[in-house]
């Protein structure tokens, strides 16, 4: 991972970081079974060079501790690692040259839960899966058992804690997607199945 | 190639599509002269979705040939969802490969949406030797899906004699639902062994909103196997979902 910020920190693949202050690799838990994945650094961020420190975060955090886990039991990171400039959407491009960092990061931390927070988080981890992008509202809350870089993961989409921000409903719904992960903790003696191996002749 | 197909109840699709979008996202519907079918794995592969329906279901159908017709389910819900009770339905494929969803009642009202050009890849029937087969009233396995909804995620069917169980519980609490033939919602059950099996409360909670497609529906499973859900459509047609099951390790 030392070697992954290295060249996370001289990156020159895209724009980003000619106007970025600090990347953001992540931090965390390198043995963690579960990694959150948001989808860029914001202000806060940017400045502090670590994953959600701003208002998202310590919201994150919140829920975190509300199932009983805290950040040091889980590994933090984003799609993009450098702020894109007044926290627009990331660019296809961005994610095309960024994500190879991301990839990385799940073959090292090899978690077998996954959250992703936000709907560019959960297109980019379907997509490894070889599954078309999906609304985020429709997929949040479900539980994909997927396939993902020869890693055998657990999916759970969830709401980007920054929409609960502006839009208080969606709490509840973040709530209620973490109280899920809490049940997915606590079923590691459970093995799921795809009805694939149902189909295989 | 030639595609038309009228039904006399617009509604029975409005529920059909609302439920299969629920779980997949695009699919092809198959349509040949004998009828019409659709199979299709959701994107998270552990639900599958079968649905068939017979040429004679339909009030017209006028099929000369193998049609696939790829629908984007988002789209193709918002449309079924303006269909009224007293609608008829008329699905056509145009000559410039678009679907054309028309509904016959105080006016005739047409849509037209893109037809995907979909794999052709058909899926096989999952391999599955059920040991427990029952038919039950769907309301009272909707309800069910809901009391069990309240404390867990997952649900667990077992048999008991002569009669189905359903069971969840966690630290939120526990809920039992016995069907028995005595209380009404068990028509028919036939165990050929004591079998136990947990499934995902999400995916049965999407999947019964096709209890407003039929009163009764049969519900096949074994331990640790998949769930086969089956809800039998007016004309000798037939909606199977498929669900895979929660290993216990």
């Amino acid at each position: 991972m030392r070697q992954l910020t290295e060249e996370v920190v001289s990156c020159r693949k895209c724009s980003l970081w000619q106007s970025r202050r600090n990347p953001v690799v992540g931090e965390g838990n390198l043995n963690s079974m579960i990694m959150f994945i948001g989808e860029a650094p914001g202000y806060h961020e940017d400045i502090q060079g670590r994953p959600f420190v701003g208002a998202a975060g310590k919201l994150l955090t919140e829920l975190l501790h509300s199932i009983g886990l805290s950040r040091e039991d889980v590994y933090i990171t984003n799609v993009l690692k450098c702020r894109p400039p007044n926290n627009r959407d990331p660019r296809p491009e961005e994610i095309k040259a960024c994500s190879p960092y991301l990839d990385r990061q799940l073959l090292i931390i090899k978690p077998s839960i996954v959250v992703t927070l936000g709907r560019h988080a959960t297109s980019y981890i379907l997509s490894r899966a070889g599954l078309a992008p999906r609304n985020i509202s429709s997929v949040r809350g479900k539980i994909f058992r997927l396939n993902v870089l020869g890693l055998s993961i657990t999916l759970l989409p969830t709401y980007h804690p920054a929409a609960a921000l502006y839009r208080p409903p969606l709490r509840t719904k973040l709530e209620e997607d973490f109280n899920k992960l809490k049940s997915l903790m606590h079923e590691r003696g459970r093995r799921s199945v795809s009805l694939e191996d149902f189909l295989k002749s | 190639m030639t595609l038309k197909l009228i039904f006399s109840e617009a509604k029975q699709w409005k529920y059909l599509v609302d439920t299969l979008s629920r779980l997949i996202d695009e699919a092809s519907f198959i349509a040949t002269p004998e009828g019409l079918r659709l199979r299709a794995l959701d994107p998270s592969r552990i639900a599958m979705v079968d649905f068939v329906m017979p040429s004679e279901a339909f009030e017209e159908y006028l099929c000369d040939g193998e049609v696939r017709i790829g629908v984007n389910f988002d789209e193709f819900k918002k449309i079924m969802k303006r269909g009224s009770a007293k609608d008829k339905l008329e699905l056509e494929v145009s000559e410039e490969r678009r679907l054309k969803v028309r509904f016959r009642g105080r006016a005739v009202r047409t849509f037209s949406l893109p037809i995907l050009e979909l794999g052709a890849e058909e899926l096989p029937t999952p391999r599955i030797s059920f040991t427990v087969e029952a038919k039950l009233l769907s309301d009272a396995v909707k309800d069910a899906i809901k009391d069990a909804e309240i404390v867990s995620d997952y649900v667990k069917f077992e048999t008991g004699e002569e009669c189905l169980l359903m069971k969840a519980s966690s630290d939120r609490g526990s809920v039992e639902v016995e069907f028995t033939r005595d209380s009404g919602s068990l028509i028919e059950i036939d165990i050929k062994e004591p079998s136990y099996a947990a499934y995902s409360l999400d995916y049965l909670s999407d999947m019964m909103k096709a209890y407003q497609l039929s009163d009764i529906l049969t519900i096949e499973y074994a331990t640790n196997k998949p769930l086969a859900l089956t809800f039998d459509l007016p004309g000798g047609g037939r909606l199977t979902f498929y669900l895979a099951p929660r290993m216990e390790a």
